[in-house]
């Protein structure tokens, strides 16, 4: 019955449920969206470098860009493979390895010998066997590019590959590595691997190849053995085109060096700390990103900045839910004359008490519901404006390049029940509790003294 | 039921100033007995029917009704002795508005299990005195002589062995008030409750037998 009753008062006193519901709403949809796009955002950024496998990625800083058919990318400088090894003999480290991120250019080496027509079937049956992998390009048409059909091709077709070379042997950490390559057509490179590659799938799809078929990677053919479909998110060291990294050393022709290197600490090991002790080893250009300044990286804010708006936030849902409770105490000041009437027609205090538990109850579970669907639609805007892309120097690509490497970050926002559950828990909470200390304040009158001040 | 009034004073006290409503009233009600409160307003008659039903405090002095001392009552013992012992009628309705007139009349019984016996009661009742058609109205729809016989209906629906009406006919009109005073004396008669009224109306307090004057502090 007096749930029948609080409902009917609800019902009947609209405008200041409704007014109490919107507090809530709003407050608890702020609550909510707040959390969600955090969450969601700190998922997403984290992700390229978990899917790494990495805690720490180290890089120099670039050089200008000088002209070969095979170079690093614009912003990255090598890094000698004694660094690696230095890095490697570190006590916190747990594994590194180095890869070497290249742009390759697929034009024919001007002078080269033309193709004539009677060799044309022979050498392509050679290339579609794979026989020709690691041979130098040195067939086409007078003024065609290298390609692994050997035709004219049209300028598209000139631009530039990213190529990532990668240890074969690389079980964790990586671009892509044999226990965390996923969705692979074809196999995974052996130890002995040289002129194999495996291509991403959105590539290949692109220029139509399939493993078994041979590309062109620097004048050299590379038999494709695997085709693997990265998804659409944004990787580190993100390429088209993968290849053992003593190949790409090779055709790069820089000496033994690789442009990032990915490292894991052993368990327990104090980022801060190895991120230092990196700093002194290595030259004064080193880029360190760390997973936990991954955000910084990406949105460009400083750590300053962030907390900042962390404190914001944070500061906004504490008014927020300050609302809630103003308008619940409010709302129950406001009645005290109905208080002061119940109890003095008979009401005991413990009853007047329940109803108000139940009243808001009722709204601070709605306002929550409510305020859950708002905050998880809000957080749907709030995604917009996010920054959204992995710095270049994580993950560069050619400013001419046809085929743009994946350099997005997916931020989605997730359903959390536990984070649904809590704002529907807190609004109801704060709401009664709110509710109760008011209405406590009440019962101490006299019903002459409650009534009073109808 | 006996109401035994000893040495009842009472003072009101604000930050600034003391306000002295009454002192040392010595009165005993009888069982079944009319007896009207009859003085000027702000004499303290709210006051007292207030002290009478336990919703308020006497400075000094006892209300003790059957023998027991209301002062030494809990709150929630107070409480339970306003919903079984006492019907109260207010000057001023004090009908909630968002309420039907028959949801307010149910709320001292609200938490009773009998709810419905008591209501068909009411129901009976609200027929005799003319109002049953006007139930399903809010009070704001109703007129003051209706808005009264709804707050009568409510102090009545735990059958009350105490009524204190509260100038029950104020502001009403002459046609209005011979038929609250009407139903008044019929529930005195019917259920044989004790009926205390505090009137500053001349003609209503006429009408009943036995009148207690107030007077002023001095």
């Amino acid at each position: 019955m007096l749930i029948k009753f609080a409902v009917k008062n609800l019902l009947t006193r609209r405008r200041r449920s409704l007014t109490s519901l919107a507090g809530i709403s709003l407050s608890i949809a702020l609550f909510v969206s707040t959390l969600l796009i955090l969450k969601s955002a700190q998922v997403a950024f984290e992700k390229p470098i978990k899917d790494a496998g990495a805690d720490i990625v180290v890089q120099l800083q670039g050089e200008p860009c000088t002209w070969s058919i095979v170079k690093l990318p614009q912003n990255l400088n090598p890094i000698p493979l004694e660094n690696l090894d230095k890095l490697k003999s570190m006590d916190d480290v747990a594994s590194a390895e180095g890869s070497l991120i290249v742009w390759v250019f697929s034009a024919r080496p001007p002078g080269k010998i033309p193709l004539q027509k009677k060799e044309k079937n022979n050498i392509l049956s050679k290339i579609e066997s794979g026989e020709l992998a690691g041979k130098a390009c040195d067939y086409g048409e007078p003024g065609s590019f290298c390609d692994s059909k050997g035709d004219n091709q049209s300028l598209a077709d000139f631009s530039p590959i990213v190529v990532a070379g990668v240890n074969p042997e690389a079980k964790d950490v990586g671009p892509v590595t044999s226990n965390n390559i996923q969705n692979l057509e074809g196999k995974y490179f052996s130890k002995d691997d040289t002129f194999n590659t495996i291509l991403d799938k959105d590539f290949a799809r692109t220029k139509n190849l399939k493993p078994g078929d041979s590309i062109v990677l620097g004048w050299r053919y590379f038999r494709i053995i695997g085709i693997v479909d990265a998804g659409r998110d944004a990787k580190i060291a993100g390429a088209q085109a993968f290849i053992p990294l003593k190949t790409a050393i090779e055709i790069t022709e820089r000496g033994n060096i690789v442009d990032i290197i990915f490292l894991k600490l052993k368990s327990g090991a104090n980022l801060d700390l190895v991120k230092q002790k990196i700093k002194k080893m290595m030259p004064q250009n080193a880029t360190i990103t760390t997973s936990s300044d991954f955000l910084t990286a990406i949105s460009g804010l400083s750590s300053l900045t962030q907390n900042l708006m962390l404190a914001i936030f944070f500061i906004a849902i504490f008014f927020s839910l300050l609302f809630i409770i103003k308008t619940s105490f409010s709302s129950i000041l406001e009645r005290s004359g109905e208080i002061g009437i119940l109890k003095a027609i008979g009401w005991k205090d413990k009853n007047i008490n329940k109803l108000i538990f139940i009243e808001n109850s009722i709204l601070g579970a709605l306002g929550g519901m409510i305020g859950s669907i708002g905050g998880y639609a809000a957080s749907f805007i709030y995604k917009t404006n996010l920054p959204s892309a992995l710095p270049y120097y994580l993950n560069p690509y050619p400013p001419c390049s046809q085929h743009l490497v994946k350099n997005t970050l997916q931020v989605s926002i997730q359903f959390s029940a536990n984070i649904f559950l809590s704002a529907i828990l807190l609004a109801v909470a704060i709401q009664t509790l709110s509710g109760l200390f008011a209405s406590k304040k009440i019962l101490k009158l006299t019903p002459t003294d409650a009534a009073r001040q109808i | 039921m006996l109401i035994k009034l000893e040495n009842l004073s009472k003072t009101f006290k604000t930050k600034s100033k003391e306000i002295k409503v009454f002192r040392n009233i010595n009165l005993e009600i009888k069982d079944r007995e009319m007896l009207v409160i009859f003085g000027p307003s702000g004499i303290g008659k709210t006051t007292l029917l207030n002290l009478i039903g336990g919703m308020d405090n006497p400075t000094s002095g006892k209300v003790i009704i059957n023998g027991v001392d209301l002062s030494t009552l809990k709150s929630d013992e107070l409480a339970e002795f306003r919903k079984e012992k006492i019907g109260f009628i207010f000057q001023i309705f004090n009908l909630l508005s968002n309420l039907k007139a028959k949801d307010n009349i149910a709320l001292p019984a609200l938490l009773d299990k009998d709810l419905d016996k008591k209501m068909s009661e009411i129901y009976e009742f609200a027929s005799q005195i003319g109002m049953k058609e006007r139930l399903d109205h809010k009070p704001q729809e109703l007129s003051s002589g209706e808005q009264q016989r709804v707050a009568i209906l409510r102090a009545i629906i735990n059958s009350p062995s105490i009524i204190l009406a509260d100038e029950p006919t104020a502001d009403l009109d002459d046609a209005n008030t011979n038929k609250i005073i009407e139903i008044l004396k019929g529930l005195n008669q019917k259920y044989g409750s004790t009926l205390v009224i505090a009137t500053n109306d001349e003609r209503t307090a006429l009408n009943f037998p036995q009148r207690y004057v107030l007077k002023t502090w001095s």
